[in-house]
């Protein structure tokens, strides 16, 4: 579904140069800190900026070459742009369905009715859950078989979050060949939801794998100074200094539980990976 | 392009409360001023609330998410022109039919050639604003865009300060005597001279059209 290769761009303070695939039927994160890159990358994938090098292809296609109809196989939710805040979701179901074919009218109106969205309200009185919500639920209207979504939980309280999540679960699930680009800094937000993960850091791929091998196969070892100068360090990706002991990360979280039975060996989330990663040592 | 002119439409359409206060405006000063004002004061309110919806457009970052719908760049572009001149020549019949309406009203004035020439004489005028005002507005936005229209207006100033002695100095250095050619101008029927300044201004939206294409292709988001 999408292909980037060597995907260069540079900014004044910044370079991007990334490589990742998506293949068709897949929910996709990019996780990273602010600033990390995403956005950059979902923008290339998107068509808004211009590589300074290497290709990024999306349904076999360059992205500045999209038509219209290209373009309506693709929604997308940004995270700091959406329709004019002076229109309401009324202008919007009007605006929706003259860009999209496919634009699915009844559908919209009943989930605006479930999310509790106003339809003859302007959107700039909208809390910025509603906007979320609305934003969401604009990429998933017309039936697209590319969802690009940057940041599309950012600022959510948990349950607007879950809500969010949940769309995006029946979005899938309505079709299996359709495809998720999202990226998030919430990694909670991605581990029940996508089926693989590539963490990004200042402007690099530091580590692509999938959810169910980071939550099965990637554990946190809590060591003393003493211990862990006798571990085995051949499958540590990252580890931290504490005050007393080392905080260390895992891919093999087995062997360690095979070889040293003593050693408090605990599963990781993304977020742990994340703090290692990008906080530790490697 | 469907999609976009609907957009536009339903933004105008929350700005409906200020197309009232303007309608208002209008009819107050067009009984009170002379009609020709009433014809040259409406189609410009209305053109710039078509530039309103450029700012609208990229307020909040607005316009990358615009271009993730099936538009383009280009169909953006040609869009803006659209409903600038439809709502210019629009608004312009619609303060035509206003003004004849109070010369009939006040029975002060009459529907003379003269009226309807000078009636006639501001869709060029407006379809100039519209060649210039569009890639300025889409390039600089609404703040830095205004600015560039002072600097324009200051540049145009100077012209008509030092316009006799650039007049001359073209007719002495180059042979060319402007001045006479403008009195021939002046002399040629009124029909052929707006018929030119139509041929004229449509070749001068032709490039700003080609210019604003330019400018939303090279455009990043």
């Amino acid at each position: 579904m999408i292909k980037i290769k060597d995907l260069q761009k540079k900014y004044n303070d910044f370079e991007l140069n990334v490589s990742l695939e998506i293949p068709e039927g897949t929910v996709t994160g990019l996780i990273g800190k602010n600033g990390a890159g995403k956005s950059t990358t979902i923008k290339s994938v998107l068509g808004l900026i211009k590589p300074d090098a290497g290709e990024v292809l999306v349904m076999d296609k360059n992205p500045k070459e999209f038509t219209a109809t290209d373009k309506e196989m693709i929604g997308a939710a940004l995270s700091d742009s959406g329709f004019s805040m002076v229109l309401t979701i009324k202008d919007v179901i009007a605006i929706l369905r003259a860009f999209y074919k496919n634009f699915d009218e009844n559908e919209f109106c009943r989930l605006c009715k479930e999310q509790e969205l106003p339809l003859d309200k302007p959107i700039k009185e909208f809390s910025s859950g509603m906007k979320a919500k609305l934003r969401v639920l604009t990429a998933i209207s017309h039936k697209a078989k590319l969802l690009v979504l940057d940041e599309p939980t950012a600022g959510l309280d948990v349950l607007a979050r879950n809500q969010v999540l949940d769309m995006l679960r029946n979005y899938m699930a309505e079709d299996d060949s359709r495809s998720i680009l999202i990226s998030s800094h919430i990694s909670s937000d991605l581990e029940g939801l996508c089926d693989d993960i590539y963490m990004i850091n200042k402007g690099k791929i530091l580590l692509h794998e999938d959810t169910d091998t980071i939550l099965g196969k990637y554990g946190i070892l809590k060591v003393s100074e003493d211990v862990y100068k006798t571990l085995d360090r051949q499958y540590l990706l990252a580890e931290k200094k504490d005050q007393f002991s080392y905080t260390c990360l895992t891919n093999e979280k087995q062997f360690y539980l095979d070889n040293y039975p003593n050693v408090v060996i605990e599963n990781s989330s993304i977020d742990d990976m994340i703090v290692l990663m990008l906080g530790g040592e490697r | 392009m469907k999609g976009l002119i609907i957009k536009d439409f339903r933004m105008l359409g929350q700005q409906k409360n200020l197309f009232v206060i303007y309608l208002v405006m209008a009819i107050v000063l067009g009984f009170s001023m002379d009609g020709t004002f009433l014809v040259t004061y409406f189609p410009m309110i209305g053109f710039f609330l078509v530039l309103s919806t450029i700012s609208l457009d990229n307020f909040d970052n607005g316009m990358a998410f615009l271009m993730t719908l099936p538009t383009s760049g280009k169909l953006y572009a040609l869009e803006k022109y659209v409903i600038g001149s439809v709502i210019a020549i629009g608004t312009w019949a619609f303060a035509t039919v206003l003004q004849f309406g109070m010369f009939f009203i006040k029975k002060e004035a009459f529907v003379t050639s003269e009226v309807l020439s000078m009636d006639l004489a501001i869709i060029p005028i407006l379809l100039l604003a519209i060649a210039i005002m569009i890639p300025i507005d889409i390039k600089f936005g609404t703040e830095k865009g205004r600015l560039v229209m002072f600097v324009i207006a200051g540049i145009f100033f100077m012209i008509f300060l030092g316009g006799k002695s650039i007049l001359n100095c073209i007719k002495e250095q180059k042979g060319v005597d402007i001045q006479a050619m403008v009195k021939g101008i002046e002399a040629a029927p009124f029909a052929t001279i707006i018929a030119g300044a139509l041929l004229i201004v449509s070749l001068l939206l032709v490039g700003s059209v080609m210019l604003t294409i330019r400018i939303m292709e090279k455009r990043e988001y």
